[in-house]
């Protein structure tokens, strides 16, 4: 009686909230109260697949239920941001019948990883992708081993996992469940030798031992091994390999593939979203093609026109191997550019905390752009980071005051790459100024 | 003027959130003043020589990185003492201080034993504990600092060295305590992780005083890291 109620009130007020702007949260905390196991009591007609890890999760759920509906699926799928229980229970409410069935062919929910527990203990993903795990947003997070053993506890022993075997960390996840491995060979822009500050398995996981590497991706992803006690990359399931990043194709088995955003986050997350379709049930071709077709949300990344120059905004949160992605993808353009930093407090906490920033692999900028402009309530953290990494004053410029960027913009050359590395939904301060 | 030695303990293993970056504060500075420096790493299962040094670092860790290099550290504990004892310059930040008391929880429930340099012990919570921290220092009341926490473990015991006093955020333990960090002969710890130099240029300021003698001028220019840790103390609202 109370999970019935809970649908018609998280309904009602989930159609109210169409028409006066509210959280996507709402509805679903409402749920939770008056029904607080409202989660393990929907029954769902098809599978669910979850997906989390510290980067990629948004966008590699967003290709997976793409391609399932490219393949004539029914696919539920909560919205960007709503990924913690109430966010879930959201999504669910929304899409049940009134009696509390999910009719879909699939449910597919993007998933924090602190919270997995906690939806978890409701309700039984059938798969579960782990897109890599990483140091990430130090004021929520911890540290990635913490993070690893939340995620841990909540898998129980019938879920399929998806996990990247180049991922040192999130591939030793509940060593017994049956999984499948995807991960990328070799390609033109791997290296040799780690070129980022921010490394996470410096040590291997399991002996603390020097872990060695065949080549890196990016960070600590990659073909590693290590010598004393033999942890490695495991043979691929799903290998993603022939990657040509200029043409946006690449092979997965083999199969041609192809992506419309040629990063090498874009390549690994379709190559994980492909190995989970093919798990759901698609065949290998049908994955491909579904996924080929998919393109990137907007909210993450857009261009545009800045007073007759070509802008770029690319969003990231207190990750610094998102950040440094960002600063890779600004590099490969082949234009003249400058970089705008833009970093504010932490949302929601108002924490002041920068130290992530000193894991950004920021030298790579020296010499390659026109100028760096540190903004944001945090511009002079930047520029203090900036001068230990070695970068002369001329390089760069501090900017505290908003109103004054637009002239300090201007007085350089190139493309603007504005690379907002604070949280989602203040970047308009960034954007209006600049216009 | 003589080479100054810079041990950096574990950098391989007590790594996370920029901590190195205390030790390029350093490198850079000492490059700017033109005194030759080197830094010299150890790592799990290699030996090294307290005394051999001017600066021990140690970074924060992850709580099974930290049980790993703890069992190593230990047959160093008398060497180490006695460094300290003999004013050796020593600074850690994060969970690294653990491994200088008496004893602390690791990730799985052992208890795992310190050098016994310090009282304190480490209880683990597997909760992380987040918080900015503003703080006077023990050695200059003067100084007012900024630094961030991140900890799954508080210490226990009466904290008769403190590095800090807090005037907001967390102190040592879980209970509201003003008192943070630990500051004896040249020891520097604290659970204040990150580039905690680079935030707190009066801070760097002390630790090249120690490292090299009243007598040398540190004539560089800092005005940025002030300016930046003067907005951020001001984005607090201080009694």
């Amino acid at each position: 009686m109370r999970f019935l109620l809970a649908v018609l009130v998280g309904r009602l007020i989930r159609f109210a909230g169409r028409f006066s702007g509210r959280a996507t949260n709402l509805p679903g905390q409402v749920a939770l109260r008056i029904c607080p196991d409202f989660l393990g009591r929907l029954r769902f007609d098809g599978k669910i697949i979850a997906v989390t890890g510290s980067n990629g999760k948004t966008t590699t759920t967003n290709i997976i239920a793409h391609t399932l509906r490219q393949a004539g699926y029914t696919v539920a799928i909560n919205e960007e941001g709503s990924n913690l229980t109430a966010g879930v229970a959201t999504t669910l409410l929304s899409r049940c019948t009134l009696g509390g069935r999910m009719p879909q062919d699939f449910v597919v929910l993007e998933v924090d990883e602190r919270y997995s527990p906690l939806i978890f203990r409701e309700m039984t993903p059938d798969i579960f992708v782990v897109t890599n795990l990483f140091r990430d947003q130090v004021v929520r997070n911890g540290n990635p081993d913490i993070v690893f053993e939340k995620i841990e506890s909540a898998i129980a022993p019938s879920v399929l996992l998806v996990l990247n075997g180049d991922d040192p960390i999130s591939q030793r996840l509940a060593p017994r469940n049956p999984r499948v491995y995807f991960g990328m060979e070799r390609t033109d822009r791997s290296f040799d030798n780690s070129q980022f500050l921010t490394h996470d398995c410096k040590v291997c996981p399991k002996c603390f031992h020097r872990l060695g590497y065949r080549f890196y991706h990016y960070n600590h992803i990659g073909g590693f091994h290590c010598d004393f006690c033999g942890y490695q990359t495991p043979p691929l399931d799903f290998a993603a390999d022939h990657v040509d990043f200029a043409a946006g194709r690449f092979q997965i088995n083999g199969m041609p593939a192809r992506v419309t955003y040629r990063t090498i986050f874009h390549f690994m997350n379709t190559t994980a979203a492909v190995a989970a379709c093919v798990q759901a049930g698609l065949s290998l071709e049908r994955a491909i093609a579904g996924a080929a077709t998919f393109s990137v949300s907007r909210v993450r990344y857009d261009e545009m026109d800045l007073c007759g120059r070509k802008g770029v905004l690319m969003l990231t949160k207190q990750n610094s191997a998102s950040l440094d992605q960002s600063i890779s993808f600004a590099l490969e353009q082949p234009e003249e550019k400058i970089v705008v930093l833009y970093v504010n407090n932490v949302l929601y906490t108002e924490n002041k905390d920068i130290s992530w920033l000193y894991d950004v692999t920021f030298e790579r900028l020296r010499g390659r752009v026109n100028s760096i402009v540190c903004s944001g309530n945090r511009a002079c953290d930047i520029g203090v980071r900036l001068r230990l990494g070695g970068f002369a004053p001329e390089e760069y410029q501090v900017v505290e005051d908003l109103g004054r960027i637009k002239d300090a913009v201007g007085q350089t050359g190139g493309a603007v790459y504005i690379l907002a590395a604070s949280a989602f939904g203040d970047e308009d301060g960034i954007l209006e100024a600049l216009k | 003027m003589k080479e100054i030695v810079i041990l950096h303990l574990y950098g391989d293993t007590l790594d996370l959130y920029g901590d190195f970056f205390n030790v390029t504060c350093i490198t850079s500075r000492l490059d700017q003043l033109g005194i030759p420096c080197r830094v010299i790493a150890a790592n799990l299962g290699e030996p090294f020589d307290p005394m051999a040094a001017d600066l021990i670092y140690l970074g924060h860790g992850k709580a099974r990185n930290l049980a790993a290099v703890a069992g190593h550290f230990l047959p160093f504990g008398g060497r180490m003492r006695e460094a300290v004892e003999a004013d050796k310059l020593v600074l850690c930040t994060g969970s690294s201080r653990l491994l200088f008391g008496q004893s602390f929880q690791t990730f799985d429930g052992r208890e795992q034993p310190g050098i016994g340099l310090f009282d304190y012990t480490a209880i683990e919570t597997g909760q992380v504990f987040t918080g900015d921290v503003v703080a006077k220092a023990a050695f200059d009341p003067d100084l007012t600092t900024y630094g961030f926490i991140n900890r799954t473990a508080h210490l226990v015991g009466k904290n008769t060295h403190p590095l800090f006093r807090v005037i907001q955020g967390p102190g040592d333990g879980e209970a509201p305590d003003d008192l943070e960090g630990t500051f004896y002969h040249n020891f520097f710890g604290t659970w204040q992780m990150g580039p905690l130099l680079a935030r707190n240029p009066g801070f760097l300021r002390e630790i090249l005083r120690r490292l090299l003698g009243p007598e040398v001028p540190l004539n560089y220019d800092d005005a940025l890291e002030q300016k930046a840790l003067r907005l951020t103390l001001g984005e607090f609202k201080l009694s």
